[in-house]
């Protein structure tokens, strides 16, 4: 267990190579003997054993700092966002929120993250054991306005259940190909569909653009393949519904994509209203577990289908956290943040839910007891091993415009593309996609 | 220096809050206050973001017309949503007028069971708006919901049919609408009680049948409820919100998205900017249309409505 850890965090650092750091000025150190009563608010978005574990790990902070009253935000990724910018316009941000790498660099240009050199130097935040590229992906210019606190990666998730009965075996590195002849196997046996290209993320895109040697889908002018190449994705996708295995658009409205205890791989009723696979990140593992043994069947893991799964497949840095602008108290923010990323027993109650925690010291001293306590934790951490030996470097985090992008134009070309007897061709979808995204990303 | 002899009493707090005018504006204070705060501010903040470029997180930038431009000329999403919410108000309405008006007259009678009916009938008006009623709708409407299993064994081929799929989706939302007739139904009942007993003797002693004197007594007097109840829920259709962000979320294709949830994913979007400034031209822009369609509503008013 230790050796793999070892490996993935080494190849962590070779799959995330990033420039160095910059210097600050000293602070201080937070002492709750000297400090008073303070409320103290942490938000983050997440999953109901996310939120529960994280109150476990806050509750145990109290402990040693018993004058801290947590207010704890746990909000769905759908929530999350719209919230955050809300209180960042109140300048009521919680003290530490959650961060993702896509959206740092637009959090930062706002002015609401705190640089966190001054507490690396000072040493109130150590960051000794976390390999130098990680620490690198939560940078902007000089400064450090995040710290990553899990490393995962895409990963495909299915119901092996359903597999092992008619006898299929989904290969790891899943070429595109086989794919599809499995959707349309299990889709002709059982009338069980499968879920992909779907408006939720651009996901999906990002990794085919990479499976044609691209980085990156977007760049800061926009979309980086050609009007060609984006109509094969959606020719993928006109094609998966015509054959009738590929969920159309009628058919995403009648289930619940957004919450995973009701995504069809692990909820419902009829084959009709299900799908055998899901397109995930690790470190949905434990949750998407949890929802299929209600449901009664055994997942099974493998990468994101692609025409050449080594270029599409890349390391993420998963989640980060931020001190705020807002923190009333940011030696106490800063010393949080460093219980969280160091404190053994603190990650134990955490138990990798988020990811594998990235400083090396951390992740072995805990591998033993969360893979006690948490089984598909060994699972998760071979998983990455695998991806850490067969991907590419991550793409640079995203461009300001592509939240918009995603929801204007990727969303609405996927529910085109999806629908039944469609009358917009992949040659259209492709043209549409380079002009308005370009449009989107000259006008920001 | 001598003492100026006190000519006038000396004001105290409870003397001068006993004055008429001071008393007067301390009890309208709490509305006043709620006025400025809640509707007259940010109405004044909303209309300036329309002005704006204005992502919440960073200061608003002033670009003039360029929103409400954008808007009519290169947002086909705006057309969708004003088409999808015009048809959800202008057929939803109507149906759910016509069905409270006859629950109304249904309930219209003297017997005892009549108020256990009349509270039952107004239950889902209570709790209609409410979330817990769209998640539970959103259940019951599931291809594995409570209606298809009751239509399946009448209707073995509707067993499965997919209610969120483009076309009946948006009658999902409507007949939530119609199903919460509560308030309308209670209007007419209270009208109904209005309308004096003479005119139905009258009319009995002259002949007419109980259809007739429907149609020329009971409906003429009711239409100014009618119009009233006419204007109340159309208002309320065009600012539909919660049934389409719960239960359908616009999907598939749009063809479900209520002009307010458009402009709720503009303001605060799911991943990326939010542009408050394009939402608050989007509102500005709603409040012209209704008030297009109110002023429309009171000019057909002297048309149909009997006014004594």
């Amino acid at each position: 267990m230790k050796k793999i850890l070892a490996l993935v965090l080494s190849l962590m650092m070779l799959c995330m190579a990033m420039p160095a750091m910059a210097d600050g000025l000293a602070v201080g150190t937070y002492d709750p003997a000297t400090a008073g009563t303070v409320e103290f608010s942490f938000g983050w978005w997440g999953n109901q054993v996310r939120d529960e574990v994280t109150k476990n790990a806050a509750d145990y902070f109290t402990e040693n700092y018993p004058n801290i009253t947590f207010n704890l935000n746990a909000q769905s990724w759908g929530n999350y966002w719209a919230l955050m910018s809300t209180y960042a316009a109140n300048n009521d941000l919680p003290d530490v929120m959650q961060q993702d790498y896509a959206y740092i660099e637009q959090w930062v240009e706002a002015g609401d993250l705190l640089d966190l050199t001054p507490y690396v130097e000072s040493g109130a935040l150590d960051l000794s054991t976390m390999p130098e590229s990680v620490i690198a992906t939560g940078k902007v210019g000089d400064g450090l306005y995040a710290v990553c606190c899990a490393v995962n990666a895409p990963a495909m998730l299915y119901n092996k259940t359903l597999t092992d009965s008619l006898g299929i075996e989904v290969p790891m590195n899943i070429t595109w190909d086989q794919f599809v002849e499995i959707s349309k196997k299990i889709y002709e046996e059982t009338g069980v569909g499968a879920i992909y290209g779907d408006g939720n993320s651009e996901n999906p895109l990002t990794y085919y653009a990479r499976s044609l040697g691209y980085t990156a889908l977007w760049d800061e002018n926009g979309l980086i393949p050609t009007a060609e190449e984006m109509a094969g994705y959606y020719q993928r996708l006109i094609d998966g519904v015509a054959e009738g295995w590929l969920y159309d658009t009628d058919k995403l409205a009648g289930v619940n994509t957004n919450d995973l205890a009701q995504y069809p791989m692990v909820y419902g009723a009829s084959n009709e209203v299900r799908a055998w696979s899901a397109m995930c990140f690790s470190n949905q593992v434990a949750a998407y577990t949890a929802a299929a043994n209600a449901d009664g069947i055994e997942l099974g893991f493998s990468t994101w289908p692609s025409t050449d799964p080594v270029k599409s497949n890349y390391m993420k840095p998963g989640q980060f956290f931020a001190v705020t602008t807002d923190a009333e108290n940011p030696d106490l923010a800063v010393a949080f943040l460093n219980y969280l990323l160091n404190d053994v027993q603190g990650n134990i109650l955490l138990r990798a839910e988020r990811g594998v925690p990235p400083c090396n010291g951390t992740a072995a001293a805990i591998a033993d007891e969360v893979g006690k306590i948490d089984a598909t934790y060994p699972a998760s951490v071979e998983y990455l091993a695998f991806v850490g030996e067969n991907c590419s470097p991550i793409f640079p985090p995203l461009p300001s415009y592509a939240g918009t992008a995603q929801t204007e134009v990727i969303q609405m070309l996927a529910e085109e593309c999806l629908l039944k007897g469609t009358s917009m061709t992949a040659e259209e979808a492709g043209q549409m996609a380079v002009e308005m995204i370009a449009d989107i990303a000259s006008s920001f | 220096m001598t003492a100026i002899p006190a000519t006038k009493k000396k004001t105290t707090l409870g003397s001068w809050i006993n004055q008429e005018n001071v008393a007067g504006y301390m009890f309208s204070m709490p509305f006043i206050v709620g006025f400025l705060m809640f509707m007259v501010i940010p109405m004044g903040l909303s209309l300036f973001y329309s002005f704006c470029k204005y992502d919440i997180q960073n200061p608003p930038v002033w670009i003039g017309l360029e929103n409400y431009i954008k808007i009519f000329t290169k947002d086909p999403t705006f057309i969708k949503t004003l088409k999808v919410t015009c048809y959800y108000a202008l057929i939803g309405t109507p149906l759910k007028v016509v069905f409270a008006l006859i629950v109304a007259l249904i309930l219209n009678h003297e017997t005892k069971a009549v108020p256990l009916y009349r509270a039952t009938y107004y239950l889902p008006s209570i709790i209609g708006g409410s979330v817990a009623v769209a998640i539970l709708w959103r259940r019951m409407f599931e291809s594995t919901g409570t209606i298809n299993a009751l239509l399946g064994k009448i209707f073995p081929f509707l067993q499965s049919y997919n209610w969120f799929s483009e076309g009946p989706a948006i009658w999902v939302l409507i007949i939530l609408t119609v199903w919460q007739f509560g308030s309308s139904m209670l209007i007419f009942l209270s009208a109904l009680k209005q309308i004096p007993r003479e005119l139905y003797e009258a009319s009995h002693v002259d002949g007419a049948n109980t259809n007739q004197q429907f149609w020329r007594v009971t409906l003429p007097l009711l239409t100014p409820t009618i119009f009233f109840n006419l204007v109340q829920q159309t208002i309320n259709s065009f600012l539909a919100f919660t049934q389409c962000k719960l239960i359908t979320n616009g999907d598939p294709r749009k063809s479900t998205l209520f002009y307010t949830v458009y402009q709720y994913q503009k303001a605060f979007p799911a991943v990326g900017k939010s542009q408050m400034g394009y939402a608050s031209a989007l509102a500005w822009i709603m409040l012209v249309i209704i008030s297009v369609v109110t002023a429309l509503l009171f000019w057909s008013k002297s048309k149909w409505v009997y006014d004594d």
